[in-house]
């Protein structure tokens, strides 16, 4: 490992200190900011992407989460880590997460840039993301469609396959789920997730510990936003709804609420905006 | 491809020996198209009921039923109505505004479905005269008295995040000692169009290929609620508030409030009431340009049998599918020649073609959507008609499903309205406000927030299933669009799209052919 001296240690803070608060943000580096969302036409067969200009620089806003986009007349809190060559929406990317501020309306966030040729649109035509068997066998019903147009009428996007049984051993499972600022919308991927462990669940029997937390992110400016109090619990409370409605008893849970922001360090903030679940088999 | 042949002319016989089958059994129907509870009638296996465009049909899939003693045809309740009254077989199981004034006419307003309690803009008022009724004759409203606070739902207890001040109250109903938000039963009054009680069995399956929202609703994603009778999950796709959740509930709701039942319907009568509402699949069957919508040469997604055979409850929105299936074979490769414009029948197939093209094809900026734009899509959300909204294979109902405020209902967006309740609407600090709206809201109806107590909710209405349009004008819960010229003048209005009097014009003759 690498020792530095103390001045040089010194110096490095300084630069990060310095880079920090004239609003420079490295790539790989992470960043924090609230601010107005842009939406950006992108062609007349594609949805708009959206883009947030700050301190200068122009970012990509991409939700990975699944549904939880940009909304004009709303601010949006942007974490993440900046990936420098990698462009989204025309401008570099924002690898993280994004929080729609929905307390208050803010009507002047109200920008859309029209399209001006410069982004390319990916192919949206569904049947691209499908399984291949599936895909398949919806191309082969369009080809069919000419000669025996009720082949329109035929299914054409399927439910996913259910989950395969589980087999012993059964070993302990954890999962976390994430949620946007001041927020108790989970999103579809983590509850698929979630649905996965609750079936897991039925096969191996087990007590689920879970655990709600609470955030607070420090912005790059210092700032330090917290969520509101009772946060936790709503979480909380939601959870344990949401577990008894998908048949999980109220003996098969414990749920333990962390009622106290987590404290905020500028890195990764948004992660401690979760609940955690693990599931422990029964002996 | 003999296989192929075999289901055309399997297809051609049915709908033939349907059409027979009117002749014989329907000889009798055809002279009225108005049923009144315990008309001694047969509710046959096809029926075809005409309308400005040409004719709706209806395919009871359980063949035809004696509705002499059938509870959603026989009077129920003291007032003399039946579920029937309200949900009338030739105005696609909804009623029109031109059926309830020549019904009017008719009867003098004499008949049970002006009844005072909910057919007369207050039941208050002076019964009898035209304009006591004017909400029902003019625009096909039914009044609808929600309690206030909200109900326990679900067998929670409701506790509103807003405060509601009423601001206008044209009908009198809302501050009527009686009737009204401070009458000792303390409701509110809104009015609505009937629903179309038609191919419920789509309405009632829970969406497909959209995990995990095939159990969760998108918006909170929390799951479903399940059916207070059945304890099985449920779509919420029923009514314009989602307060009903299954047939039998909102039959139940229904009896005790538009009936004026004394007592909750026998099991006996729910389960023939639901099973008779699950049975009829329902569409345009006949244009008066276009022609048989049913032949083999129409487009497959046209005429009451694609609702039959079509599989429930699936995302239209792909390029199979199309919503509606496909449209090619009525698409002109010389629409604009002089030729084509002079023939009419070509020229109006050609123009349906290109309206389907257009509700699927064409997007548009959807904006500042309470209660949509808000549940994670973005705003705006650009999309289509058939790529937004309307999305559901063969229905173009929402498939998630979909509560939303399009602005029909609120300030600043809906068509003024000054023959309906004005209400303000004042959230609380500590919730979240309506997105696009904030903390005060104009509205002539808080929709879902009535059944939630949601700020979020305020104006929120379930969008519809498209079929039988022809036969139900007019438009919107609050029936704004007279219509479908005017339905389409809204949204071009709402979203700033831009249609051109041809695009305008194609989207009508594609809807009218649904």
């Amino acid at each position: 490992m690498r020792v530095y001296s103390p001045s040089t240690t010194l110096r490095i803070a300084i630069i990060i200190w310095t880079c920090l608060t004239s609003g420079k943000i490295l790539a790989n580096e992470h960043t924090a900011f609230v601010t107005c969302p842009i939406a950006r036409d992108i062609g007349p067969q594609s949805d708009v992407c959206f883009i947030a200009e700050y301190n200068g620089k122009t970012y990509g806003l991409f939700d990975p989460n699944g549904y939880n986009r940009p909304m004009l007349k709303h601010k949006v809190m942007v974490e993440g880590e900046v990936i420098d060559g990698e462009m989204i929406c025309g401008a570099t990317r924002i690898k993280g997460v994004l929080s729609v501020m929905r307390e208050e309306v803010s009507p002047e966030c109200n920008q859309i840039l029209p399209d001006d040729g410069s982004v390319q649109t990916k192919n949206n035509n569904l049947f691209l993301r499908m399984p291949e068997e599936h895909r398949q066998r919806a191309f082969k019903l369009m080809a069919q469609v000419a000669d025996n147009p009720e082949a329109s009428l035929q299914e054409a996007i399927y439910d996913p396959a259910p989950f395969p049984p589980v087999k012993p051993p059964y070993v302990r499972q954890k999962l976390n789920l994430h949620y946007p600022f001041n927020s108790k919308r989970s999103s579809g991927p983590e509850l698929r997730k979630l649905l996965y462990l609750i079936h897991y669940a039925k096969f191996s029997g087990g007590h689920f510990v879970v655990k709600s937390y609470q955030g607070a992110t420090r912005l790059d400016n210092g700032e330090v936003m917290e969520e509101k109090s009772g946060m936790a619990e709503e979480r909380a409370d939601m959870f344990a709804e949401l577990l008894t409605e998908l048949g999980i008893n109220k003996k098969d849970y414990s749920i333990e609420v962390q009622p106290e922001s987590v404290a905020a360090t500028g890195v990764g903030d948004w992660k401690n905006r979760r609940i955690s679940v693990e599931l422990n088999p029964a002996e | 491809m003999y296989n192929k042949y075999l289901e055309r002319l399997t297809k051609t016989c049915t709908v033939m020996l349907a059409c027979f089958s009117v002749f014989l059994v329907d000889a009798a129907e055809q002279s009225s198209s108005w049923w009144s509870p315990g008309d001694d009638r047969v509710f046959p296996r096809f029926s075809e009921y005409q309308n400005a465009s040409g004719r709706f049909g209806i395919i009871n899939t359980a063949g035809p039923i004696d509705t002499s003693k059938h509870p959603f045809f026989a009077a129920k309740g003291p007032n003399g109505r039946a579920c029937v009254t309200c949900h009338q077989p030739s105005d696609a199981m909804s009623l029109s505004v031109s059926t309830i004034q020549q019904r009017w006419r008719d009867t003098k307003g004499t008949d049970p479905l002006f009844a005072a309690i909910d057919g007369s803009n207050c039941p208050s008022l002076p019964q009898g005269k035209p304009e006591s009724h004017s909400l029902l004759l003019e625009k096909g409203l039914i009044r609808i008295a929600m309690p206030w606070p909200p109900r326990p739902f679900n067998g929670k207890p409701i506790d509103p995040e807003f405060s509601i001040e009423v601001v206008r109250d044209p009908t009198g109903c809302n501050l009527d000692p009686e009737w009204g938000i401070d009458s000792p039963s303390s409701a509110i009054s809104v009015f609505r169009r009937p629903r179309p009680v038609i191919n419920i069995a789509h309405l009632m399956e829970l969406p497909h290929g959209v995990p995990p929202f095939n159990n969760f609703f998108f918006n909170d994603a929390m799951p479903l609620p399940k059916g207070p009778d059945t304890g099985l999950t449920v779509p919420q796709q029923l009514m314009a508030d989602g307060r009903g959740l299954t047939p039998k509930f909102q039959a139940t709701d229904a009896a005790l409030t538009h009936l004026q039942l004394f007592d909750a319907l026998s099991d006996d009568d729910l389960e023939e009431i639901e099973a008779f509402e699950r049975q009829i699949y329902g569409a345009q069957s006949f244009d008066n340009l276009a022609g048989d919508l049913t032949s083999p040469e129409s487009p497959p997604g046209l005429g009451p049998q694609a609702l039959v055979i079509s599989p429930k409850a699936r995302l239209g929105n792909n390029p199979l599918n199309k919503i509606f299936g496909e449209f090619s074979m009525w698409a002109s490769t010389a629409d604009e020649s002089q030729e084509v414009q002079q023939d009419k029948v070509k020229a109006f197939k050609a123009s349906v073609a290109r309206g389907s093209e257009i509700f699927r094809e064409v997007r548009f900026y959807i904006s500042d959507v309470g209660m949509y734009n808000d549940k994670g899509l973005g705003n705006p959300f650009k999309r289509s008609c058939g790529s937004g909204c309307h999305n559901t294979l063969s229905m173009g109902m929402d498939l998630s499903p979909g509560f939303m405020d399009l602005g029909l209902n609120n300030f600043p967006w809906q068509n003024r309205r000054n023959d309906l309740p004005l209400f303000k609407i004042t959230c609380r600090d500590d919730v979240l406000p309506q997105s696009f709206l904030g903390r005060e809201i104009y509205t002539h109806d808080p929709g879902r927030a009535l059944i939630t107590g949601k700020c979020t909710d305020v104006g929120a209405t379930m969008t519809q299933q498209l079929r039988g349009l022809a036969a139900r004008a007019p438009y919107f819960a609050g029936g704004a669009a007279a219509n479908l010229r005017e339905l389409v003048d809204f949204y071009d209005r709402r979203f700033n799209i831009g249609y051109t009097e041809q695009e305008k014009a194609d989207l009508v003759n594609f809807m009218r052919t649904l």
